[in-house]
């Protein structure tokens, strides 16, 4: 790990490698593990400790963290109901290993799917996250350059029917199968898995019954799934998952399906990522710790553009005061016009001070000092246009400087 | 001399220096006004139907042997004002989206770059010009690699919207002044598909931006014609904002084609009615002030429609699709390309680029000039289009 104290008087000086301000630092961090922009008294009290692992510290135990992991969780597994989204709260409150809640969720949370229909969806939606790339792809046809076909998405989409097979859709193009034919659950790389499927089987679904089992067919699923020593495929990309979500997509380099030619060393930061997954016994909360103390945090990258929960949390941060009617805001890539009609709703009822302290908003907007040229220009247009200080929130809130993580 | 009869003896004028100085491949168009099918507008329910094919049925129209569809009656009325497009390719992906950047752009997605639309294009090449409008449109094409803050579009989400933020001017004049201070933390991406915000700002605090904006100042008549729906009256915001702001380009989408989850159909047959207002209340009106001349109006969309009815839906078809172009210099009362009983180009079809390229061409602009990225790569307009005499076809003399 590694642990950079800052000089407390270092308000310029930059963190190593030399690329990103402690102010920068601050914005980034809270972007990642908070969802939002710091406020000023959080980006005032991390330049006064200039404490980068106190930080991250105070920012894993912090409640929006919490919030944030659970909807890495509720974009990873696509959850949906009350149930599932109570269910992830639990396990990132007690902070459970990624394998145990990945069998949790697959093994006994998850409702099987009724219809052939639901489980192509959800493998649809999830492939992706869990595999890599192509499932989104493979359920047409085959994929154009990763290693798989569509017959292994039906067959994989059978463990996540009830009865353990799905049949050829309509849409099948190959000679491997024909369209309303049987296909039985089997699992497409690692330990081969498959489930057996009698005639007596399909006669029983036939006849409006279910299959049973003596294992259902999710439960070996997620235990072929969480065998991460001899299936490295899913946690490769579940890694891959919180790098991106960590530092951008700048590190979603190549992740390629087994067998793939070639097939490419993982980049080193994924690789690194990896083994302290493995370190940790696959820790959530460990790896998010080190990856945000890591090198790799002190990066430049070019910004990336916040998503509209980042930017409306970020507003209320600024404010200091929730934004009502959050779900029909607009987002931040939404047109000017929509985005001012929302600046005149929010802006109209918070009480600004009467003078503009500009080094104040400043701190609560953009986490950092204006220069002494910023200053002098916004005020004099302030003060030749006698607009209110509002107006100062509304062009800030409104600007790509705010509407971007360094 | 009477100086009332000085303005209309000016149109005079300019209509004939206009003509005389018109090559036969090019238009007279000083805007456009592109209306925009999105979600893959059904051909044969449209401007491409064939007897016994689907529930709309047939209507005459005064051009020899051009029907169109039963739901669009209206404008069979204005079809010898107008100009079919049978032919047009599209239907790049299953994903509209990735079809509208095709149609919209000339050029398929590339990780490497952004490519500016069409109305991007004709706002880089009038630079002296006002600025480009988006209305009604969730397209996410914009200025590409051209800068944001000059080729960017004015996006207006709905007529309603502009309403309730563009009453008071001298607001808007004094948040112009203050925006100048904070330009520099606005510095707008290569790759931005937003609109221009100062751009915005600045229409928003104009004379011209108020007036062109206020359509509710239109006649009940007028307002009416254009009919009681969002399409409508953003046909009518379109019409106020060339005939006021200047605007070189005008893009108004109509939303909902691919009826997903809903009666296909009855769908298809609900939106036809409101294209049929908007574009017929749109050549009247235009016509009225002497506009159509100098306004291309286009009604185009990204994909096509299988002609087999499946599931009680036509599915997208990934070939061709219908277009029609009004004013503007083209020539009336003609159609261009033939399709087959599926629906199939049987001759030669134009290509996303040439359709780009025919706009450009009624504006008297080059769309084979190349500009260049900020990454040194040439782009034109008039991407792989091999014109094959289809300019002499739509401007050519009768």
């Amino acid at each position: 790990m590694l642990g950079i104290a800052l000089p407390s008087s270092a308000y310029s000086q930059k963190v190593a490698p030399e690329v990103v301000t402690p102010f920068e630092l601050s914005r980034r961090l809270h972007f990642r593990l908070l969802g939002r922009i710091p406020e000023r008294a959080e980006v005032e009290q991390f330049i006064a400790d200039a404490d980068w692992n106190g930080l991250v510290d105070r920012l894993l135990a912090h409640q929006d963290n919490l919030r944030v992991r659970e909807e890495f969780w509720i974009d990873l597994l696509t959850l949906e109901g009350p149930e599932d989204l109570k269910w992830i709260e639990e396990q990132v409150k007690a902070n459970t290993p990624i394998d145990e809640r990945l069998h949790s969720w697959f093994a006994r949370q998850r409702p099987a799917s009724k219809t052939d229909e639901e489980a192509f969806l959800y493998l649809e939606e999830t492939g992706n996250n869990l595999f890599g790339v192509g499932y989104d792809c493979t359920r047409c046809h085959d994929h154009p350059f990763e290693n798989v076909r569509q017959k292994q998405f039906l067959e994989l989409a059978g463990f996540f029917q009830k009865n353990g097979f799905v049949h050829a859709p309509n849409l099948y193009y190959y000679d491997d199968a024909t369209p309303g034919e049987v296909i039985p659950a089997r699992t497409p790389f690692g330990p081969e898995l498959r489930i057996r499927v009698s005639k007596r089987d399909i006669e029983a679904v036939r006849a409006g019954k279910e299959v049973k089992r003596k294992i259902p067919p999710a439960e070996e699923f997620a235990g072929w799934l969480t065998n991460f020593r001899e299936n490295p495929q899913i946690l490769h990309a579940i890694t891959v998952k919180y790098v991106d979500w960590l530092w951008g997509p700048h590190h979603l380099s190549d992740i390629r399906l087994p067998g793939a030619d070639p097939m490419l060393p993982p980049p080193p930061e994924i690789a690194e990522a990896v083994r302290i997954l493995k370190g940790s016994s696959y820790n959530e909360e460990t790896l998010l710790r080190e990856l945000s103390t890591h090198s790799i945090a002190t990066e430049k990258y070019p910004p990336l553009q916040i998503s509209k929960r980042q930017w409306l949390r970020s507003i209320e941060a600024a404010l200091s005061k929730p934004v009502e009617d959050l779900e029909s805001s607009p987002g931040p890539d939404k047109s000017f016009i929509e985005q001012s009609r929302f600046m005149d709703q929010i802006l109209v009822d918070h009480s600004f001070a009467d003078h503009a302290d500009i080094d104040d908003v400043f701190l609560r907007t953009l986490s950092r000092f204006p220069s002494e040229e910023e200053s002098a220009k916004i005020l004099e247009a302030l003060q030749d246009s006698e607009l209110p200080v509002s107006e100062i929130y509304r062009n800030i809130f409104l600007s790509h400087e705010f509407k971007s993580i360094p | 001399m009477n100086l009332r009869a000085f303005p209309s003896l000016l149109h005079c004028g300019i209509a004939l220096f206009v003509t005389l100085s018109q090559a036969d491949d090019t238009g007279t168009a000083r805007r456009v006004i592109y209306l925009n099918m999105l979600g893959g507008m059904s051909q044969w329910e449209s401007f491409d139907p064939k007897p016994g094919n689907g529930p709309a049925g047939l209507t005459e129209t005064p051009v020899d042997r051009l029907q169109i569809s039963g739901w669009l009656p209206k404008s069979g009325k204005i079809m010898d004002r107008c100009l079919v497009l049978r032919s047009v390719r599209s239907g790049f992906d299953h994903v509209p989206e990735n079809s509208q950047y095709v149609r919209l752009t000339g050029y398929t997605r590339r990780a490497t770059v952004t490519h500016p639309d069409i109305g991007s294009w004709v706002k880089y090449h009038s630079p002296n010009r006002g600025p480009w409008f988006r209305i009604h449109s969730d397209v996410k094409t914009g200025s590409g690699f051209l800068p944001a803050e000059t080729c960017g579009p004015i996006v207006i989400p709905t007529p309603q919207s502009v309403q309730s933020i563009s009453g008071d001017r001298s607001l808007w004049e004094k948040r112009n002044e203050l925006a100048s201070a904070f330009s520099h933390l606005s510095v707008a991406s290569l790759h931005s598909d937003g609109d221009s915000s100062r751009a915005a700002t600045r229409f928003l605090a104009s004379e011209v931006g108020l007036t062109s904006l206020d359509w509710k100042e239109e006649a009940a008549g007028v307002q009416q014609a254009y009919g009681d729906h969002n399409f409508g009256k953003s046909c009518l915001l379109a019409r106020r904002l060339a005939e006021n702001a200047d605007a070189c380009f005008i893009e108004v989408g109509l939303d909902g084609w691919e009826a997903e989850g809903v009666d296909y159909f009855e769908n298809t047959r609900k939106l036809c009615a409101q294209l049929d207002d908007g574009f017929s209340a749109l050549i009247a009106d235009l016509e009225k002030r002497n506009m159509l001349e100098e306004t291309l109006v286009i009604i185009s969309t990204e994909i096509g429609r299988t002609e087999a009815i499946t599931d009680k839906r036509r599915k997208f078809q990934l070939s061709h699709s219908c277009a029609v172009l009004a004013g503007g210099g083209i020539r009336k009362g003609i159609v261009i390309g033939e399709t087959g009983p599926r629906g199939r180009a049987t001759g030669k079809a134009i290509s996303p680029g040439a359709f780009n390229a025919i706009i450009a061409k009624a504006l008297r602009i080059d769309p084979f000039e190349t500009v260049y990225s900020p990454s040194r790569r040439p782009f034109v307009i008039g991407k792989d289009a091999k014109p094959e005499g289809i300019f002499q076809e739509v401007f050519g003399k009768d």
